[in-house]
């Protein structure tokens, strides 16, 4: 024998001529014939199979080739199948066992799951008249459909035999069971085939629709979760304008920079690191999930999932901790406010900013969609500056004044206001003029927390408003009586404040 | 009456009060267990331990652990668990009645 094979038993390597190769196939075959459909049958064959490979090794070791004499000298100290004996019958092991019945799902007996398939071998009936009932509740209400697919889900499949035999209970054949069609008895009930095969057919449409579904669902997944995880990457990492919408102003990107004003320096790479996983683990799992839409293919992927999760959760809570360390507590508001009188209240005030936005020296600019917030950061002199707002409401008499409302967040109200009114700002009214300035710059000693300083101006009715035209963005609010406060640019330097808000007016009554 | 027959079926019968016997106090691999079949003369080929070693382990009779072998695949190491040898006791004692009953009957 000149050609040899090589054949992998109970995990080692042998060679083996051809004629011994065929001995030993037909003996394994008789093996496998003879234990498939007893409980138990496969691990059987792999004893017996690791069991020829120690032999095999005994004999001549993985070095030389197996001959026609190594395997019959080998099945010689096994023997053949026949010679086992029918301890099978005699032992009566099974019969003694206790075999609890329970529920399965068959997958013998599959058109859709198998749920009906199941519950039919359970209570041995013809799984038709199941099929029937559950068609027939479905039209109540829809319950027939709605436990069906609770089943589906709830119910495992019976894919070993042993589980097969708790399906069946004492009616489970082994030896009918697998390659014989199990329905083949039922051949002389042609409604019950008739019925069967309409079902089938209604399963098999059933199903399609079903994957048209899930791949559908599973694309739109696997699309979110790529779109996502790529606008995440170019927001934080890939700090190039212009991919983004207008409206987020492409500063999204300096956001790392930011969290430098907000926690201690050193901890900003640890909370980037764990926001990622914060955020990008959901992503990669949609997206993972959507293929598994697609695809719908099996895996075990439950301790990778368990890992995931617990990795997840981890981050999530390091993260909460790091932030909780650095005060980063912002349930309070606290305020601050000062007030100054206008005596006499001229009929044309004039507003006048100092310092200006155009002229703060800054590299990075973070302004909240909707220009309701933003920020001005010098990442060389570590100094962030927020821009200030000023907003305007009729007094309802003939009095008026300013009002400069400082606003913090912090761990209580007490420590909000605190936050608050450290906030440097500078103000004055004089004559007839309002100075203020545009931004406020955060002391050096101070973590950002949610400022905001606000200027309000109480006039009478009719009163002439006066604007120099703002730097850079510099934002006029207009607070309604009801308390909502809208955005609003001037058309023109001079405003007239009426109850029903800024009106344009040609020029000052009097002349400056 | 075949005689060769009737042995067979009595060795069928203590084939797995055998068993248990050999693996009671000591785990052993399934060769070990097979030598000292052999050298009872209780069974002729190996072929007929293995199923009945999957079958006495499903019954929760037995239990396994692998060992890695020098030569060769790991092995399992067969023992009795505390089911197994409760089983193998009253095993026991139905054995002693046999042969009291026997030695019994052949005294008269």
């Amino acid at each position: 024998m000149d050609k040899s094979v090589k054949i992998n038993l109970a995990g080692t390597l042998f060679q083996i001529d051809e004629e011994a190769y065929h001995t030993l196939r037909d003996y394994l075959q008789a093996l496998n014939s003879r234990f498939k459909n007893v409980p138990g049958g496969n691990e059987t064959i792999e004893d017996i199979e690791s069991r020829i490979s120690e032999i095999f090794q005994s004999q001549g070791g993985t070095a030389g080739v197996m001959t026609k004499d190594n395997v019959e000298a080998m099945i010689g100290i096994i023997g053949k199948p026949e010679d086992f004996e029918a301890h099978e019958q005699a032992a009566g092991f099974q019969s003694e066992t206790h075999w609890k019945k329970r529920l399965y799902r068959n997958p013998d007996e599959r058109i859709i799951s198998g749920v009906c398939g199941g519950i039919g071998s359970y209570l041995n009936i013809d799984p038709v008249w199941v099929r029937l009932i559950f068609i027939l509740f479905t039209f109540t209400a829809g319950i027939g459909l709605l436990l069906y697919i609770a089943l589906w889900v709830a119910l495992p499949v019976a894919f070993t035999d042993s589980q097969k035999r708790e399906l069946y209970g004492e009616s489970f054949n082994y030896a009918a069971n697998g390659s014989s069609d199990p329905r083949g008895n039922l051949a002389a009930n042609n409604l019950g085939n008739v019925i069967n095969e309409i079902f089938g057919a209604i399963g098999k449409f059933f199903y399609v629709i079903f994957r048209i579904f899930a791949i559908a669902f599973g694309v739109m997944f696997v699309l979110l979760g790529f779109i996502s995880l790529l606008t995440f990457f170019f927001l934080l990492f890939v700090r190039n304008q212009g991919i983004l919408p207008v409206e987020l102003h492409g500063n999204f990107f300096y956001l790392p920079d930011f969290l430098n004003f907000v926690v201690n320096p050193s901890l900003t790479p640890w909370i980037c690191l764990l926001f990622g996983i914060v955020i990008v683990l959901p992503l990669l799992a949609i997206i993972y999930w959507g293929i598994k839409m697609i695809f719908w293919f099996r895996s075990r992927d439950g301790v990778i999932s368990l890992i995931a999760l617990v990795l997840w959760f981890l981050s999530l809570t390091a993260l909460v901790i790091i932030l909780a360390g650095q005060g980063l507590s912002f349930s309070q508001t606290g305020h601050a406010t000062s007030a100054i009188v206008i005596e006499n209240p001229p009929d044309t005030i004039y507003v006048v900013t100092s310092r200006k936005i155009a002229d703060l020296k800054y590299n990075r600019d973070l302004i909240i969609p909707d220009n309701a917030y933003a920020m001005y950061a010098n990442t060389d002199s570590l100094q962030l500056s927020i821009r200030a707002n000023v907003g305007y409401e009729t007094s309802g008499d003939k009095t008026a004044r300013v009002e400069i409302v400082k606003t913090s967040l912090g761990t209580g109200i007490v420590d909000a206001s605190r936050k608050a009114e450290s906030l440097p700002y500078n103000y004055k009214f004089s004559h007839d003029t309002l100075y203020i300035d545009e931004y406020f710059t955060l002391p050096r000693d101070r973590k950002w927390s949610g400022d905001e300083i606000e200027t309000r101006l109480f006039v009478p009715d009719g009163t002439i408003l006066w604007f120099e035209k703002p730097s850079s963005n510099f934002s006029l609010m207009w607070r309604h009586d009801d308390g909502e406060i809208m955005r609003w640019e001037p058309a023109s330097n001079y405003q007239v404040v009426t109850s029903d808000g800024l009106h344009s007016s040609k020029s000052s009554k009097y002349k400056k | 009456m075949d005689l060769e027959n009737t042995k067979a079926q009595m060795r069928k019968g203590i084939l797995e009060y055998c068993i248990l016997s050999i693996l009671s106090g000591n785990s052993c691999y399934a060769s070990d267990i097979i030598k000292g079949l052999k050298e009872g003369k209780v069974i002729v080929v190996e072929g007929t331990l293995y199923p009945l070693l999957t079958r006495l382990k499903n019954a929760g009779l037995l239990s396994y652990r692998w060992e890695e072998s020098l030569q060769g695949p790991p092995r399992k190491y067969y023992e009795l668990t505390a089911e197994g040898v409760k089983y193998l006791n009253e095993l026991d004692s139905s054995w002693k009645e046999l042969v009291e009953s026997v030695s019994l009957l052949r005294k008269k």
